[in-house]
């Protein structure tokens, strides 16, 4: 009976039977890619209004220290969303690579370091940072205000308008950290913030209507589940045996999960420190970061602070164990999105393979932090591997 | 294939009813389990065997990338009968991946361990890959300290 059983798998005319029971349960765990979760902390994450005006914001260089960045200076629709650089250029050069953001909806964490708990957070800090947007809130609140189309779109959403015109209330530049934002009263810091927050949920509502999927390999999957042989041919026969090799024998599988191919979390892959480059401890400061965030999930400006924000900042690991660990990044449209890790060291994604071909070997030199073990568990890749591996990753870039 | 099913468990049968102080073990499998490497222990003695550590309440099965509580109990090693209700207990979790002992990495969650009327709470556990983990429980009562290990599956498809 077992013997028939195992006859008829193998008589199967589609693929199924070329992949072992493990292998196909990590594969139809990797499509179809679901909506991204809801999210509590924004009331509007998915109101269409909020989209509307977020998409405004987004690239509004008006915003910005010197009239000339917005988000989408960076996040640009034609390098899938990223900026095709190693390092992040605004006003100056960053030290980190930028990310994508399509995809970013199904992260609990953002930023490579997870500093902030939500999207609409994560947007907040852009604006400030100096090397990025440069700007300050209450100078990008007064903005809003004194524009009457994004007011009037701020307004249909979320109420009045607080009144900011008091010159001597409402400085014309302050943020934490500018004598001016000290010498502002409480309640007017709060009023900026509340105003502040809420455009950020507006930018957060507009990023989750850009789609990260689908791809070739959801078609491939789909096809899988329903035995249909001819829609197998939706990528190509090196790209098969990448998928085999990605969901059992090179144990990418292990931390590039699921349907965005990644479990969300943070792992020390050993990535020595380049020539000149500053040691970056993490996630060991992000933990730090997002807890003493004003903005996190818990805080007075989330929709849900009871929710499962709670849970995610009170059973936060040690920082200790997290130094030189980053987020694993989602593989979807990683082919359009070079270069690569945290820092963009690797050009691409041959580059990338043959970091992790390499094994030990490849993080010799100044590790920051303890290197994880798991990493061990990816085996020696041949170059046909490698290839295979890359044919692969090339099928999950969306719409194509 | 219904032949050979019952064959095996009467042979667990036996097994079981001959052997009765082993299927006390904490580490022992009943045969009629999934394989070893994917099977929860249910409860397991500490290796010094000064205490046995068991799971009362767990959720079957465990949820994916979501946080989850476990209830302990601990009870003497020399007498399981002896339910003790002061035990300090420290828990962490992780997976070996084939290693014989310690963890290629830990959870990406620090749990909190309460204790009410003997009842061991540990909440905030948090599995974020497939496969086996191990959760070591280190128990202190009595002047005596001893690590249990406790295997628990991952995860709900
Ligand atoms: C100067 C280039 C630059 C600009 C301008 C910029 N970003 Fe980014 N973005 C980056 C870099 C670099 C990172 C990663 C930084 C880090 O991890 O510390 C990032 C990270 C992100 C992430 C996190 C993605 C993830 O999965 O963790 C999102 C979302 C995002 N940016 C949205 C925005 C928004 C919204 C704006 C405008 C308010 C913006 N960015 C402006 C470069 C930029
Ligand atoms: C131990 C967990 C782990 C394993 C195993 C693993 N990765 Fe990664 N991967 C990561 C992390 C974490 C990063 C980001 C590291 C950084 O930037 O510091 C990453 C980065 C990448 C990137 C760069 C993506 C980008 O947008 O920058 C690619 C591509 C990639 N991995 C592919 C693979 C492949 C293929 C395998 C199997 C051969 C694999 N990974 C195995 C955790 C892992
Ligand atoms: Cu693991």
């Amino acid at each position: 009976m077992l013997l028939s059983a195992l006859v008829g798998n193998a008589a199967l005319p589609d693929d199924r039977s070329t992949y072992s029971r493990d292998e196909l349960a990590a594969i139809l765990r990797h499509s179809p890619l679901p909506p991204p979760p809801a999210d509590p902390t924004n009331r509007f994450a998915d109101s269409p209004r909020a989209a509307a005006l977020g998409r405004v914001l987004f690239s509004e260089k008006n915003l910005s220290a010197n009239g000339a960045i917005s988000c989408a200076s960076c996040h640009q629709a034609s390098h899938g969303f990223a900026d095709g650089r190693a390092l992040a250029k605004g006003l100056a050069v960053g030290s980190r690579h930028t990310p994508t953001i399509l995809g970013a909806a199904y992260n609990h964490w953002y930023f490579w370091d997870g500093r902030t708990d939500s999207q609409w957070s994560q947007a907040l800090q852009p604006f400030e940072n100096p090397l990025e947007i440069g700007s300050d809130r209450t100078f990008i609140v007064r903005s809003v205000a004194r524009n009457d189309e994004l007011r009037k779109a701020y307004q249909a959403l979320f109420g009045a308008f607080p009144s900011v015109d008091d010159r001597a209330r409402f400085p014309a530049h302050a943020r934490p950290g500018s004598h001016a934002w000290g010498a502002m009263r409480a309640e007017d810091r709060d009023t900026i913030d509340r105003a502040y927050s809420n455009l950020g949920k507006a930018i957060e509502a507009y990023e989750r209507t850009l789609p990260a999927g689908p791809a070739p390999f959801d078609r491939y999957v789909a096809a899988l589940r329903a035995g249909d042989a001819a829609g197998e041919s939706a990528i190509s026969p090196a790209a098969k045996r990448g998928v085999k090799l990605f969901a059992g024998a090179a144990n990418c599988e292990l931390c590039h999960s699921g349907p965005t191919f990644s479990d969300g979390q943070f792992h020390n892959i050993g990535l020595p420190l380049l020539p000149g480059e500053k040691a970056d401890p993490g996630r060991a400061r992000g933990i730090a970061l997002v807890r003493a965030d004003r903005f996190n999930g818990i805080g007075p400006f989330s929709d849900d602070p009871a929710g499962a924000a709670k849970d995610r900042l009170e059973f936060l690991p040690s920082p200790a164990t997290q130094v030189g660990a980053f987020k694993t990044p989602s593989l979807r449209n990683v082919a359009a999105i070079a270069p690569y890790m945290h820092d963009g060291r690797f050009a691409t994604l041959g580059g990338v393979l043959d970091f992790y071909a390499k094994g030990k070997a490849a993080s010799r030199g100044r590790l920051v932090g303890v290197r994880e073990t798991t990493v061990d568990l990816v085996p020696h890749l041949s170059s046909r591997q490698k290839a295979d591996l890359i044919a692969f990753l090339r099928t999950l870039t969306r719409g194509n | 294939m219904h032949r050979a099913r019952s064959a095996l468990l009467l042979v667990a049968l036996i097994l079981f009813a001959s052997v009765p102080a082993v299927a006390q073990m904490g580490d022992m499998k009943m045969p009629m389990d999934k394989p070893a490497s994917t099977a929860l222990t249910r409860q397991a003695y500490t290796t010094n065997r000064a205490f046995l550590v068991k799971i009362v309440s767990i959720p079957n099965p465990i949820p994916y990338e979501k946080y989850f509580k476990l209830g302990l109990e601990v009870y003497d090693g020399g007498d399981p009968s002896k339910k003790i209700s002061d035990a300090q207990v420290k828990v962490a979790a992780g997976m070996r991946h084939g290693m014989s002992s310690g963890f290629m990495h830990g959870m990406q969650s620090t749990p909190k361990v309460d204790v009410q009327n003997g009842v061991v709470t540990v909440s905030g556990m948090y599995f974020h890959m497939q496969g086996p983990w191990t959760l070591a429980t280190t128990v202190t009562s009595g002047g005596k300290e001893g690590v249990a290990y406790l295997q628990l599956p991952c995860c709900a498809q």
